[in-house]
């Protein structure tokens, strides 16, 4: 998947399935992402569908929405359903391997 | 006294970063990874086999000056060669396709480059590199701004991105290892560019001048703070399971820190 492709998917799906306009979900999205300490344009699948489950449904309910069970579940459909390799020479891999035994 | 706790902080600098530098340069055999070889060889040249051969003299006092002065060149080109190589890694590592940092590392690597050059030049017979006389002194400054340069915004970007993975890390994205590990590599270089600063307020500053003893304490502690962080960060942690290697691990899993 495209850099920030994933962010866009989920970002136009929030976008139709409340009342939300693009900059505003695109916004509370950016909002949950950021307090996972996540840059849109570097996500893995795995991370956003822990923040669309964990952190967003709180995003929701402070902007009026209440049914976040259903949102959620209609973002997570979006999402494809594996989950890409992590980028090999971003830091956190380069990091992860330069304390690794082989 | 100073003199040896001096002597004691430089030497447990040094021994870390000829550990730490072999261990990535036997990694990066087997990974052949670019980053690995990066700051494995900049860790060897500079802070390992450099700082050795450059302080190998002190301790021979019937050493030949001629010697002694081939010494101190070559220690200068594998510590200028290996202090170049930082802010190389963290330019490849943190910034690859960033214009600005592409300028950093250049400013630094211009630094290194007139620093090591003005000294090599300077240096005369039977004097020290490391205590260069009125000519050698603004290439010192010089050689100091870049290794300040590089040390520095290798601990800005490495606590910076420490800061970040806390917040995954509360999420179960990251293991508590790799997290820690930006924040020990942070300390180490911070540490490294501190002590930089020292040596460029005691050359350019009378009063701290005057006072070469508080000044070589602070270096010297440095030095510790900075071999313990830097093994710390770079030697698995023998309790390290092969779940925290993944890119997640449950909560309440760490091992460490």
């Amino acid at each position: 998947m495209a850099e920030g492709e994933a962010f866009t998917i989920v970002a136009e799906e929030l976008e139709r399935a409340t009342n939300l306009d693009r900059l505003q979900a695109r916004g509370t999205l950016r909002i949950a992402l950021k307090a996972a300490g996540l840059n849109p344009k570097q996500l893995r699948m795995k991370e956003l569908r822990g923040v669309i489950e964990r952190l967003l449904p709180g995003e929701l309910l402070v902007r009026g929405i209440d049914d976040t069970e259903a949102v959620v579940a209609r973002l997570l459909a979006v999402l494809p359903r594996n989950d890409d390799p992590i980028e090999d020479e971003s830091p956190l891999a380069v990091f992860r391997r330069l304390g690794s035994r082989t | 006294m100073i003199d040896l706790i001096a002597l004691l902080g430089l030497l447990a600098f040094s021994a870390a970063s000829l550990l730490v530098g072999a261990r990535l340069l036997g990694l990066a055999r087997h990974t052949r990874g670019l980053p690995e070889r990066l700051l494995g060889l900049s860790l060897m040249l500079a802070g390992g086999i450099g700082t050795m051969v450059g302080i190998a003299p002190a301790f021979l006092p019937g050493l030949d000056p001629r010697v002694a002065y081939a010494t101190y060149q070559l220690s200068s080109i594998l510590c200028h060669v290996g202090y170049a190589l930082l802010p190389y890694f963290v330019l490849r590592v943190f910034r690859p396709r960033t214009t600005w940092a592409m300028g950093l590392f250049l400013l630094s690597l211009a630094f290194l480059a007139i620093g090591a050059v003005g000294l090599a030049v300077t240096l005369p017979l039977g004097q020290s590199i490391h205590h260069p006389g009125d000519e050698g002194r603004i290439w010192q400054l010089a050689s100091l701004m870049g290794r300040f340069i590089g040390n520095a915004w290798a601990g800005i970007e490495s606590l910076g991105y420490y800061v970040l993975l806390r917040r995954r890390l509360a999420l179960g994205f990251v293991d508590r290892e790799t997290t820690n590990r930006f924040f020990y590599w942070g300390v180490c270089t911070i540490a490294g560019s501190v002590v930089w600063l020292n040596m460029a307020t005691e050359m350019l500053i009378p009063a701290v001048a005057a006072n070469v003893a508080a000044a070589r304490m602070v270096s010297a502690l440095l030095g510790i703070v900075s071999a313990c962080s830097l093994s710390v960060a770079f030697f698995p942690g023998a309790r390290r399971s092969e779940e925290t290697l993944g890119a997640e691990a449950p909560k309440g899993t760490s091992h460490r820190g």
